[in-house]
């Protein structure tokens, strides 16, 4: 019998991908996908400025020093503008930055649509006061803003948008924001989702991110997983992502602090103190 | 199993006659659909470089299953397409499962280094450093890779990597105990592909060691996931053939072997037929294998040097060529069995 030809070949199939790390949503990793894994979403101000910046693909390689975003690839920036939320309930106010009172009335009032035409990010937006003429945009390789030791000298893909927070947030000084991800082989509403840190990148929140934020509530029975932020407070997680919180340990998720060593409290580069604020990339 | 007897005696009936043979495998749908989804998509837009990567590991799919040399080419001309326009981890990882499956461990570790580099998390990742290794002959390594931290769960890749490292060492118990607790994991996530996957593997094990009693229940228990893919059907010939069913073993060999561009199939066919005392049989089917894997030297690739080697050996002709061949094999791949065959034939030396 002749050894049996490609006999090593493993053939190991694909399969869904439950544990997450930085990024989430499994389904997208069989697909090859990681570049639509969104990784952070921060929001915080700058003066009368709200700076939005939203981070994708943890498998940049370390070699890499020009990003071409993803041509097929869709995000967006979504911003509930006057959504009742209540500060009443410490628990809430702990976990989730305040209390929607009404979940299931959740609204995208603002929508940043980010796309890649040329590998490069063009913004469209709509609801916004001032239409785009008052925006800045940022598209690029940059340090990963996460503070948690395995991202320690990595690099992801951004997306920084800065806008009047005036254009924004018009009735209320609090915004429900939220992230999502949208690309050809996921034919559903959104590839990934991003809200608050570290809520629909667990294996059991998986589900939320096909879903609409108010869907959360009205088909999961779950706290909507947006950021809520009181613009008239500093942001400081959970309200807000300011660049510095370390959410890894605000959290406290003891499955991700555990793989979290060297167990970084601060970032592993020092932010910029001008737009487009992420630190510039690591070189290789 | 149960459904191989009787498929091979109804062919066995139907010898002489001019009816088509039923299929006995079908492309897979799955894998067939995404190599068509994605080939449009790089038509529309030849600059999706995340395209191209998913386009070439659906080519690798479908040529693990049906050993046709175009498509291996293609798939690593599709992930290397990807990487040229942006160096990303899928097409690393895929060039890597290219690489290995071409017998090229050398540059398939290279791709799953840097493939690792990027997603260290990544299990299917280490599963595949670990069949480089392996291919190298560099159990140590591999081994060392299948030390998980503490507290890592138990993951599909880890444990099918762990059998082909007891493989690797003879201990079929154990290979086959890993292989149950990957389609276990498997089954857990609804994932009946790699179900089955293992399930065949498992039987390909107990084949390997001479024990088609043990492969018996791993091989009706793949049966059940609906139409058969090649490797389920050569290891059921397999079993035919272990238990003194040749006549049978030889129609599914034949049968398959029209099906698929594996030139095992038909050197196996070939082998059969010469026991069986069918000599023209044994010469169509050798000429078959050969061509296939001549077809497929002939286009640069060198994962036939060992098949033909052994296809020369087993019909006891060219041993000049099949030495050299032999021993051109050690320069790409030094597991136990190239090793042997190159013993075999006195070709140790290296390049």
């Amino acid at each position: 019998m002749i050894p049996l030809f490609a006999a090593l070949a493993l053939l190991v199939p694909t399969l869904p991908v439950r544990a997450s790390d930085h990024g989430d949503m499994g389904s997208l990793t069989p697909l090859g996908r990681s570049d639509a894994r969104i990784t952070d979403l921060h929001a915080f101000t700058r003066g009368d400025k709200l700076v939005l910046a939203v981070c994708i693909d943890p498998t940049i390689p370390r070699t890499v020093t020009q990003y071409s975003f993803p041509r097929d690839l869709e995000l967006k920036i979504a911003i509930d503008r006057d959504s009742p939320v209540r500060f009443d309930d410490p628990e809430e106010l702990r976990v989730y930055g305040g209390t929607i009172v009404d979940p299931a009335a959740i609204r995208e009032d603002v929508v940043f649509t980010i796309f890649f035409p040329n590998g490069r990010p063009q913004v469209r937006a709509t609801g916004l006061a001032g239409g785009t003429s008052r925006l800045k945009v940022f598209g690029g390789l940059r340090d990963d803003p996460f503070i948690r030791g395995p991202r320690i000298g990595r690099n992801v893909g951004a997306v920084v948008i800065e806008v009047p927070l005036e254009d924004v947030a018009r009735k209320q000084s609090t915004l429900l924001l939220w992230t999502t991800s949208q690309v050809p082989e996921m034919r559903k509403t959104s590839a990934d989702l991003a809200g608050r840190s570290l809520r629909s990148m667990m294996a059991e929140n998986n589900a939320m991110n096909q879903l609409h934020p108010r869907e959360h509530f009205t088909r999961l029975g779950l706290r909507p997983d947006v950021m809520i932020y009181d613009t008239s407070r500093p942001a400081a997680f959970p309200n807000g992502r300011e660049l510095a919180d370390d959410v890894v340990d605000l959290v406290g998720d003891p499955r991700v602090l555990v793989d979290d060593a060297p167990f970084p409290s601060a970032n592993d580069v020092p932010f910029l103190t001008a737009f487009p604020w992420l630190s510039p990339p690591h070189q290789p | 199993v149960g459904r191989l007897l009787p498929l091979a005696a109804a062919a066995a009936l139907c010898a002489g006659c001019s009816w088509s043979w039923p299929r006995l495998t079908e492309p897979d749908p799955e894998v067939e659909e995404r190599i068509r989804y994605y080939e449009g998509r790089v038509g529309q837009d030849p600059e999706l470089y995340q395209a191209h990567a998913s386009l070439g590991n659906a080519l690798l799919d479908r040529a693990r299953e049906m050993h046709d040399p175009d498509d291996l080419a293609e798939a690593r001309a599709s992930l290397l397409r990807s990487v040229d326009l942006q160096p990303n981890a899928a097409a690393f990882h895929g060039l890597a499962a290219v690489e290995n499956f071409a017998h090229r461990f050398e540059r398939a570790l290279d791709w799953g280094c840097q493939a690792a580099e990027a997603m260290p998390w990544n299990r299917e990742v280490t599963a595949t450093l670990v069949e480089s290794h392996l291919g190298l002959g560099q159990m140590a390594e591999a081994e060392l890779l299948l030390e998980r931290p503490k507290g890592e769960p138990p993951s599909f890749p880890i444990e099918a990597a762990r059998a082909l490292v007891h493989v690797a060492h003879g201990r079929s118990e154990e290979a086959a105990a890993a292989l149950i607790r990957a389609a276990v994991l498997a089954h857990e996530q609804g994932a009946w592909k790699a179900v089955r996957w293992a399930e065949v593997r498992a039987a390909g094990v107990w084949l390997d060691a001479g024990r088609p009693e043990r492969a018996q229940p791993f091989l009706q228990a793949a049966g059940r996931w609906g139409p058969a893919n090649p490797s389920f059907w050569v290891h059921g010939a397999e079993y035919l053939e272990g238990i003194g069913e040749w006549d049978a073993a030889f129609l599914v060999y034949m049968l398959v072997s029209n099906e698929t561009w594996d030139p095992e199939l038909a050197a196996q066919a070939s082998r059969l037929a010469r026991v069986l005392g069918d000599e023209d049989g044994a010469r169509m089917y050798f000429e078959n294998a050969e061509g296939v894997l001549r077809h497929a030297l002939d286009m640069g690739e060198v994962y036939p040097l060992e098949g033909l080697a052994g296809l020369y050996e087993d019909a006891g002709v060219r041993p000049y060529e099949a030495r050299e061949l032999a021993r051109r094999n050690l320069q790409y791949k030094r597991d136990a069995s190239a090793w042997a065959l190159a013993r075999r034939f006195g070709a140790t030396e290296r390049y």
